[in-house]
């Protein structure tokens, strides 16, 4: 079978690739902008905290988390680049 | 075999590459500009050097652009030399057009374009396979923008409903710096996916030339070149599709720079690991029309958007048509040999430089330009007015 005949024979959409897309689309432009979104607010409550004249180191401490989890989808979009299909 | 007519095809796909960093520069760093998370000298160069390394991260092999799309018979020996030599030169032109035309257009797929035209007048339509453009162009074509879109509009929703209290200077200046983390992975992304394209079409040319044989890994020299070239593009700054997409198409403030570039990171890197080829462009501008649909009161000028699309929709014919008269010239004039790509190549050269040189005399868009004042002018809203103050 020629190579032009073997491409005729897939389907012209791949929509199992597509939902898994649609899923990392959501869990990448929302999930992270959520997480990154609760550490600004976090970051905002130190700051809040910090004019009160308490520590914050709670606080701090809670945005530092935030900010993990999003350096991790970082470390993971990193891994995703050097095993791309 | 003509080793002219490979230096011709060499130094043809370096300029290719070149216009596209340099084309594409916007993909990665229009919104970080028009925010002000980067100064525009920053963004670019900082672009060039994530574009450099991206083209080294990939372990995979460098993807064989017209694998599925035309006959890969017909790319052998001189004639092949010649039909990559047209298409890149085709490709190459019509990134200069829509870049002139400050239209975001897919270089992927004007190279695309220039292999079917050049494939197609040389071999006729039968070489040509249409359901694979079809299925490996148009449909991601479609879905690319449509899903970014979506999902950039649902991002943008959530990033304004965490800061309903208003936008504080934390905020602002946070999501600033966050756009400089999702901005890099971008350009990252497009290192990988761009200059590896490059390389896959020199291969293929070293490969047709008979230097190298037919599973032989891509040479050093090869991916040095590549991710050069696309870096010294992209340094260049396109100022003229950066103004575009970060100020014209809709105005952008810090966390809808960031949404636009964090969605457009996912579906670009989800698509590659999947096997879907997806256009960085047609992402991105879907991104940045999403997030400016998810901005309530935000105004997306859909008319710039319609022309864009145009654009995406003449792109593979257009270069594919350049493409076929470069070839049908390099025919008439020496029948392939090494005059008649000469010519061509002379002739194309000068068509591309007196553009770019016409373009930036009487229309430049400096870097200035590129910046936005959406920021600004929401800093200064969430500012209380001094009656507001005393009362």
């Amino acid at each position: 079978m020629s190579v032009l005949a073997a491409a005729a024979d897939t389907p012209l959409v791949d929509w199992t690739a597509l939902w898994k897309i649609l899923l990392v689309a959501l869990c990448g432009g929302v999930g992270v902008t959520a997480v990154f979104g609760f550490g600004v607010l976090r970051l905002e409550a130190f700051d809040g905290d910090r004019a009160a004249g308490r520590s914050g180191a709670a606080t701090m401490g809670s945005a530092g988390r935030w900010g993990a989890v999003g350096l991790a989808g970082v470390v993971v979009g990193i891994l995703a680049m050097m095993h791309k299909s | 075999m003509s080793d002219v007519l490979l230096i011709v095809v060499v130094v043809t796909a370096l300029s290719f590459d070149f216009t596209n960093g340099f084309h594409d520069t916007a993909n990665a760093m229009a919104t970080s500009i028009a925010t002000r998370a980067l100064t525009p000298r920053q963004a670019v160069f900082m672009s060039a050097g994530l574009n450099f390394v991206g083209a080294f991260l990939s372990i995979s092999v460098a993807a064989v652009i017209a694998k599925g799309i035309v006959d890969p018979t017909v790319i052998q020996g001189d004639a092949g030399l010649a039909l990559l030599f047209a298409a890149l030169a085709g490709a190459m032109l019509w990134n200069l057009i829509t870049w002139a035309l400050s239209l975001p257009s897919s270089s992927s797929h004007a190279l695309i374009g220039g292999i079917v035209g050049a494939v197609a007048i040389a071999h006729g339509f039968d070489a040509v396979n249409g359901h694979g453009i079809v299925q490996k162009v148009l449909v991601p074509a479609v879905l690319a923008p449509v899903i970014c879109a979506f999902v950039a509009m649902l991002g943008t929703f959530v990033a304004y409903r965490m800061r309903a209290g208003g936008p504080t200077d934390r905020n602002r200046r946070s999501y600033r710096y966050g756009q400089i983390a999702s901005a890099s992975l971008v350009s990252l992304a497009h290192g990988t996916n761009d200059a590896q394209k490059t390389m896959g079409v020199l291969t293929l040319a070293l490969i047709a030339h008979g230097s190298i044989s037919q599973d032989a890994s891509v040479p050093l020299w090869v991916k040095v070149a590549a991710a050069t070239a696309i870096a010294a593009g992209t340094a260049i700054g396109g100022w003229r599709i950066i103004a575009t997409l970060g100020k014209k198409l809709t105005e952008i403030e810090a966390p809808q720079g960031f949404v636009a570039e964090a969605t457009s990171t996912s579906v670009i890197l989800s698509a590659s690991y999947f096997g879907y080829p997806l256009s960085t462009t047609h992402a991105v501008s879907g991104s940045i029309l999403g997030v400016g649909v998810g901005k309530r009161l935000s105004e997306v000028r859909w008319s710039l958007f319609g022309t864009m699309v145009l654009g995406w929709l003449f792109t593979i014919p257009a270069a594919g048509l350049v493409a076929a008269v470069i070839w049908e010239g390099s025919h008439a004039i020496g029948d392939h040999n090494n005059v008649g790509a000469v010519v061509m190549a002379i002739l194309s050269g000068a068509a591309a430089l007196s553009l770019f040189i016409t373009v930036q005399r009487y229309a430049a868009v400096s870097a200035e330009d590129t910046i936005g004042d959406a920021d600004d002018r929401a800093e200064i809203a969430s500012v209380p007015t001094r009656e507001a103050v005393a009362a």
